[in-house]
């Protein structure tokens, strides 16, 4: 797909995509999901099929850092945040779900596809996080729509109640009669009622301004959140723990920013139903590894560009395609970085394991560090970063696909990439995407039109600086580890990764801009070196700028900017 | 200042796409798919809203970047147009 997407469909455009059954098609789908079952969970013990590690171990396959103890393959693909099941099983009910989605999805009529796909979305949740967390997290997504899309006045009352009804599960604690349940439930449901009636959608619709600002505040939520809590724990030492539905829906808001951008542009209907509002972020493609990823789908706009822009069973042939590459990096994610590592050892060049904190911390424990150590581990830490998400990130995009969107890879052979530029649009596409809506084109357009570079530099600045460091790693980090302030100032350390990686972007936009390039990458003539001497120097310095952004406990911005240099050859000590 | 007419803006893009985004093997039309075969990357975005602002002299808003307007010339010329007409 290109780059500015799909143009708006019509209903007719999708209704012609939505093509007669292909059974080839669906046991394809249905075929590669019990592959997936047979590898990643218990399935075949129950069906007393031989198990995947001693059928490998039959057809000779080197089985070492592929299986687990219990003989299937360990995954990287799990449920995040619950422990209601085993890994295992809450995979299988994960796949379960997915052929769910997709039979609902392909065989129902256009009307009914999309809230298929919220209601296999909503019972998966349900099996696998309980129905406080399901609620708790539909709560949450509800009244953001409240927000949004002020309702009908027919509709007023019954969705003002709705979200009562939905806090009074999430929170209220149960009563021990049915009588008491139905009299709370209707307290909650009545005072949510009375509080959206009566002040919220009256005070929106008669100030705009009001309404401006409540719906900035329920879209950056989860950043304002994250960061009171910080402070609040600096000041007072009282660490605020979130319920998991609220953590689960901030984990949404990169892509609820996505929303709102469209919501400003006027690039989608001031009217959207309840179900197209849920179903851009509530869908079996959110449930595995629900933190990875976190902008794969972005907001309504490409969604909505994207569903049965083509023919049906080509999207799910896509996704099945996907679905096999993300197979590949899940089973052999291990194998393929213990071998590099081994590969590079036995040449003797010392890797740590493919991870940066572990070569920092040995440098600032006081062991030499060489140059071609610094070299290769910042580049093995970026390939086993990439293949432990490439499997997860994979199977998501083959689930959107499957279901009907047209959903582009979040890593798209990054490794052809021959300046930075292009490095940034092949790598984390729908992160970069963030970026780059909410933050490079606001600034682009508004400032410096008269001064190209620093409307380049500005523009760019405001994405890779502050955006990727606000609104990207320092609120994931919260999430991650918590609301700490030394979270906080911890990701407030790693300020020079991002500087640098704005100088290299912006260094490039501004050469490309002005030295056309007269030949197309990978064309196989005389130049042919010069792409691959291009794409080694892109992925390098991509990755050697992660010693900053990766720094182990101890190590101090001095020992980062030294390991750097010695990266370039330069040895301070 | 120039007048623009609609065949000459079309005329000056067409110039313009086929000089700066060089694709010797693809014929330019009016209803060429300019996202698939010229603006491929945000850079190439970039440049042509640059181009279409100093050349033209109008001011481009951040929901103009869009596949509905960029779709081909004959949609890049009328928006050209009415922006000129504003």
């Amino acid at each position: 797909m290109s780059f500015l997407g799909n143009s708006p469909l019509t209903p007719e455009q999708q209704q012609e995509n939505d093509t007669p059954v292909k059974w080839n098609v669906i046991l394809a789908v249905l075929g590669t999901l019990l592959v997936y079952a047979y590898l990643f969970t218990h399935i075949a013990d129950w069906a007393n099929l031989p198990l995947p590690q001693d059928l490998a171990e039959k057809i000779g396959i080197e089985t070492e850092d592929i299986f687990d103890s219990d003989h299937n393959v360990d995954s990287e693909m799990f449920i995040s945040s619950t422990d209601e099941f085993s890994n295992d099983d809450e995979r299988l009910i994960l796949f379960a779900i997915v052929a769910v989605a997709f039979l609902c999805s392909y065989f129902l009529p256009m009307r009914f596809k999309k809230a298929s796909l919220f209601i296999s979305f909503l019972i998966g949740m349900g099996v696998l996080y309980g129905l406080r967390t399901t609620t708790c997290l539909l709560l949450a997504h509800w009244l953001v729509y409240l927000v949004l899309h002020i309702p009908k006045a027919a509709q007023k009352f019954a969705f003002g109640f709705l979200a009562g009804v939905l806090a009074c599960i999430a929170f209220a604690e149960p009563g021990d009669s049915w009588f008491k349940n139905a009299s709370l439930i209707s307290a909650w449901g009545m005072a949510f009622c009375l509080f959206f009636n009566l002040l919220i959608w009256p005070v929106m619709l008669r100030f705009a301004v009001c309404a401006k600002v409540l719906r900035t505040l329920v879209i950056q939520s989860a950043l304002i959140t994250v960061f009171i809590g910080a402070i609040w724990e600096g000041f007072q030492g009282e660490v605020w723990t979130l319920p998991l539905g609220v953590l689960l829906f901030f984990w949404h808001w990169e892509r609820l920013m996505m929303y709102h951008v469209d919501y400003k542009s006027g690039r989608m209907p001031k009217e959207v139903s309840p179900i197209s509002y849920l179903s851009v972020f509530l869908t079996p493609a959110s449930l595995p590894n629900w933190k990875w990823g976190v902008t794969l789908g972005q907001g309504y706009t490409y969604l909505e560009n994207n569903f049965y822009c083509v023919d049906k069973n080509r999207l799910a042939i896509e996704g099945l395609k996907i679905w096999g590459i993300a197979l590949l990096y899940l089973v052999f994610n291990d194998v393929i970085r213990y071998g590099l590592v081994n590969l590079f050892q036995s040449y003797g060049i010392e890797v740590y394991n493919a991870r940066i904190t572990k070569m920092v911390s040995h440098y600032v424990s006081g062991d030499e560090v060489t140059t071609s150590s610094v070299l290769a581990t910042t580049v093995l830490d970026q390939i086993r970063w990439m293949m432990l998400w490439g499997g997860s990130v994979h199977f998501k995009t083959g689930i959107w696909r499957v279901c009907g969107y047209q959903m582009d890879p979040y890593f798209n052979k990054p490794w052809m990439s021959t300046n930075l530029v292009t490095f940034w649009v092949r790598f984390t596409f729908h992160y970069r995407e963030f970026l780059v809506r909410c933050f490079y084109y606001p600034t682009f357009f508004k400032y410096f039109k008269n001064n190209f570079v620093l409307r380049i530099t500005l523009a760019t600045f405001a994405a890779v600086t502050i955006g990727n460091l606000v609104w990207g790693h320092m609120t994931e980090g919260m999430f991650y580890h918590g609301m700490y302030y030394s979270n906080f100032a911890e990701v407030l350390k790693t300020w020079p990764y991002f500087i640098l990686l704005t100088l290299g972007i912006t260094v490039t936009e501004l050469y490309l801009f002005w030295r056309k390039p007269k030949r197309k990458p990978w064309t196989l003539d005389r130049y042919w070196a010069t792409d691959f001497f291009a794409m080694y120097c892109t992925i390098q310095f991509y990755c050697i700028i992660h010693v900053f952004a990766k720094p182990s406990s101890g190590a101090t911005l001095t020992d980062c900017a030294k390991l750097f240099l010695i990266g370039f050859g330069i040895h301070l000590d | 200042m120039e007048k623009f007419d609609k065949e000459k803006i079309t005329s000056d893009l067409k110039h313009f796409f086929q000089t700066e985004f060089p694709a010797p093997d693809v014929e330019l039309t009016e209803t060429s798919d300019l996202p698939s075969l010229f603006i491929i990357d945000s850079l190439r975005v970039l440049t042509t809203v640059l181009h279409l602002e100093q050349h033209f002299g109008i001011s481009l808003v951040e929901s103009d970047v869009s596949a509905e307007i960029f779709q081909n010339l004959d949609s890049l010329s009328n928006f050209v147009l009415t922006k000129l007409q504003a």
